[in-house]
């Protein structure tokens, strides 16, 4: 087994796992350390987590510009927006003429289909930015710092959906190429051509380097715990699949044998039940420790996690009296709650019908969500409760110690909580099969006639059906919670949501959706004389419709209610601040923010260490949320897995 | 024989006048599947609510217009049952 990134050919090297695990921090250690032995090399750290933190992680300001962090370090925090825009300005007018080309739609429809956004636009624009990159080869090495596990996976797979998209734009070129050829006699390649060609080379090179072992490694990162080691076990799983190397596994967060603390101690000794479970299942891959350290690592201690990621230096936890020698232990007897009147509030989400847990990855939401149904699911048994989660990379049910995928369960114990973990792909067949008279009427209508147009366009609407779209989980979960509040079988929503970069892409896709359909509906209406799409117009309606209940209900403050989760540590502070904002500017309700895994009070050195640093933070927020009711929760000493540690944490956050 | 020109003039006025008298009808139910058609009444009313999602109108302009619609299609089907 090789050591860790010794191949000095790569070209790509990606960091991958749950939110929290320290992708970020290894990205970052990792792009300074590989800079050092050869100057000359350029390096580039790039994040594609629409909730960056690569610029917390360095202590610099990054942005969506290439930014120098030392001679030949850059780093770089895209903006799908902003490279949307670019992209337009760039190729805008060829993609326009194909479209006019291969469709009945004038460049007036074209027009306005193209001031649109897209879902799904994060993970697009990046594969076309490393794409950019590869080209330019200004870079030796690209180092992406991804977003959390499920959206990664779709970042992984997107190139070869993007093929099958290129390929569609070729298809709308083949009628134009069979006119030309049929009246004069030859066809003339042209800027279309050319554009659909470097298109579909951009994207293969893409591809071709993620599969490349020579060149190419994926890093997933891991902490000893178990919805951690899940993800990544099911990121390898589908790794493979895709046949993108993996040598390495970050273990972060590693506890040594600290008895001295009844509370470290508890909580390493379930670490090491965890370790001995990645040693087991992991143990082809090399395994990279790192430990939990008493302190944050950001800018100049990147250096140090960096040593000991490289197995340049081992680390030595500091003694008790080095760690703070001279700190008063905080008092004890649990968390004093300063504002009493917080857990009483929070009772008020038992009346929504919509409640959204949020945050940064690895602050725990899927355990708050998840204890928060149960608890309003025991304390409402008049109201049926669905705990539903909208993370590609889900969670539920490793939180219920339950099975649930796919398909409404009921979770055991209780008869009126039920659990869902939508699965887009899967969804998008079943939308086909219940949309089949839709989707015939068009076909009748579009190809009713003969002639050279119907084999092209036979083609182009088969091929259509056939793509994924982009941001498909996102669409079909919206889709799934529609049709669900019509159906109105449940009370009360409990939302599990993607981290916060990805769940900010879901709030505003209603949004989204809704000018799509604006844009279809104008062009249904300029178009009614040639073609009447009756079964169509009726679907498009009722969704437009469902669309405009649901931003009705996410802005009634009486029926949704964002909360705000977060963790007293510098990038859990500075994504809530993000988050926060973006969620007032889509009008969402949000009245409580819960701060998790508090240290709590021990007189062990290590802890307090933590804790003081920790205070700080807690400040920090309080500060930052002056609107807000604050829930307090420990740091407990124990996983939360099953309905007896779901209840005793909804019991800590609903005061019981 | 004057009651066989008569006849025939009235036949020949009758035979020149049948096809105006079909092209009249034609286009009395051509205006009348038009207004009263239910199909016309349909798309229109989906045109409308297009038009109330496209915020084109307002919802107070949409109630009116498809009360108008309604009284429409009642209107066809009275008709229709006259017939």
């Amino acid at each position: 087994m090789s050591a860790f990134l010794a191949n000095p050919n790569l070209k790509l090297i990606i960091f991958g796992g749950k939110g929290g695990s320290g992708k970020t921090t290894s990205a970052a250690a990792t792009a300074l350390h590989l800079s050092k032995p050869d100057p000359k090399k350029r390096i580039l750290a790039m994040s594609t987590d629409p909730a960056h933190s690569l610029g917390d992680s360095f202590n610099i300001t990054i942005d969506n510009k290439i930014t120098a962090i030392n001679e030949n370090v850059w780093g770089l925090e895209i903006d799908s927006n902003e490279l949307l825009e670019e992209y337009k300005a760039r190729h805008g007018g060829v993609i326009k003429k194909i479209a006019d080309r291969g469709t009945y739609f004038d460049k007036e429809d074209i027009e306005d289909f193209f001031t649109q956004s897209l879902p799904g636009l994060d993970e697009v624009m990046a594969i076309i930015r490393i794409a950019d990159l590869l080209k330019a080869r200004e870079y030796d090495l690209i180092i992406l710092d991804t977003a959390p596990t499920g959206h990664t996976m779709v970042l992984l797979s997107l190139p070869e959906q993007m093929e099958k998209w290129i390929h569609l734009m070729d298809m709308l070129m083949e009628k134009h190429r069979f006119v030309m050829k049929t009246m004069v006699g030859r066809y003339r390649r042209d800027e279309c051509d050319e554009f659909i060609d470097s298109q579909m080379e951009d994207v293969r090179r893409v591809r071709r380097l993620l599969t490349d072992a020579t060149t190419t490694e994926f890093v997933p990162v891991t902490i000893p715990e178990p919805m951690s080691i899940f993800e990544i076990q099911k990121a390898i799983e589908t790794l493979k699949g895709y046949n993108i190397p993996v040598n390495s596994i970050i273990v972060n967060r590693v506890t040594g044998r600290e008895r001295e603390c009844p509370f470290c101690s508890a909580r390493s000794e379930q670490g090491e039940r965890y370790m001995q479970e990645i040693e087991q299942k992991f143990a082809p891959y090399n395994l990279v420790k790192l430990p939990l350290f008493p302190h944050q690592i950001r800018g100049e201690s990147l250096t140090e996690y960096a040593q000991i990621l490289f197995e340049e230096r081992k680390y030595t936890p500091p003694a008790r009296a080095e760690v703070l020698p001279q700190v008063t232990p905080l008092a004890k007897g649990g968390l004093s709650d300063p504002r009493s009147e917080s857990r009483t509030s929070i009772l008020n989400i038992l009346k929504k019908e919509f409640v959204i847990f949020g945050g940064k990855g690895g602050v725990g939401k899927t355990s708050i969500a998840a204890a928060s149904a149960l608890y309003l699911a025991q304390h409402k048994p008049d109201r049926k409760v669905l705990a539903f989660s909208t993370d590609p990379a889900h969670a539920l049910s490793d939180s219920f110690e339950q099975h649930i995928g796919n398909h409404i369960t009921p979770i055991s114990g209780l008869d009126n909580l039920y659990a869902l973990e939508i699965d887009g792909t899967q969804m998008l067949e079943d939308f086909k099969q219940d949309y089949r008279d839709v989707i015939d009427e068009i076909f009748e209508k579009f190809l009713g006639g003969s002639g050279v147009d119907v084999r092209f366009d036979r083609e182009i609407l088969q091929e259509l059906l056939s793509v994924t779209p982009p941001g498909l989980d996102e669409l079909m979960s919206l889709r799934k919670i529609m049709e669900l509040m019509k159906e109105g079988d449940y009370d009360l929503f409990v939302l599990d949501s993607a981290a916060s970069g990805h769940l900010l892409r879901f709030l505003e896709l209603p949004h989204l959706v809704r000018d799509w359909l604006k844009s279809g509906f104008k062009l249904l209406t300029k178009y009614r004389g040639v073609v009447k799409l009756t079964k169509a117009t009726e679907l498009l309606l009722d969704l437009s419709r469902d669309i405009r209940r649901i931003l009705e209900v996410f802005s009634n403050p009486q029926g949704t209610e964002f909360v705000m989760i977060t963790i007293p540590e510098e990038m859990g502070v500075a994504e809530m601040g993000d988050l926060a904002v973006s969620v007032a500017n889509l009008k969402i309700p949000s009245f409580h923010t819960i701060i998790n895994m508090i240290i709590p009070p021990t007189d062990c050195g290590f802890c307090v260490a933590k804790s003081k640093e920790q205070q700080r933070y807690i400040q920090e927020i309080e500060a930052k949320s002056p609107d807000h009711a604050i829930i307090y929760i420990p740091l407990l000493p124990h996983e939360i897995r099953g309905l007896e540690n779901l209840s005793e944490l909804a019991g800590i956050m609903f005061g019981e | 024989m004057p009651i066989i020109e008569t006849y025939l003039a009235l036949t020949l006025a009758k035979a020149l006048a049948e096809p105006f008298c079909m092209v009249i009808e034609k286009i009395r139910d051509m205006a009348e599947e038009e207004l009263y058609g239910e199909d016309k009444i349909k798309q229109d009313l989906l045109e409308l609510q297009m038009k109330l999602e496209m915020e084109e109108i307002t919802e107070e302009e949409y109630m009116m217009a498809e009360a108008a619609l309604m009284e429409r299609l009642e209107e066809g089907r009275r008709r229709g049952g006259e017939e």
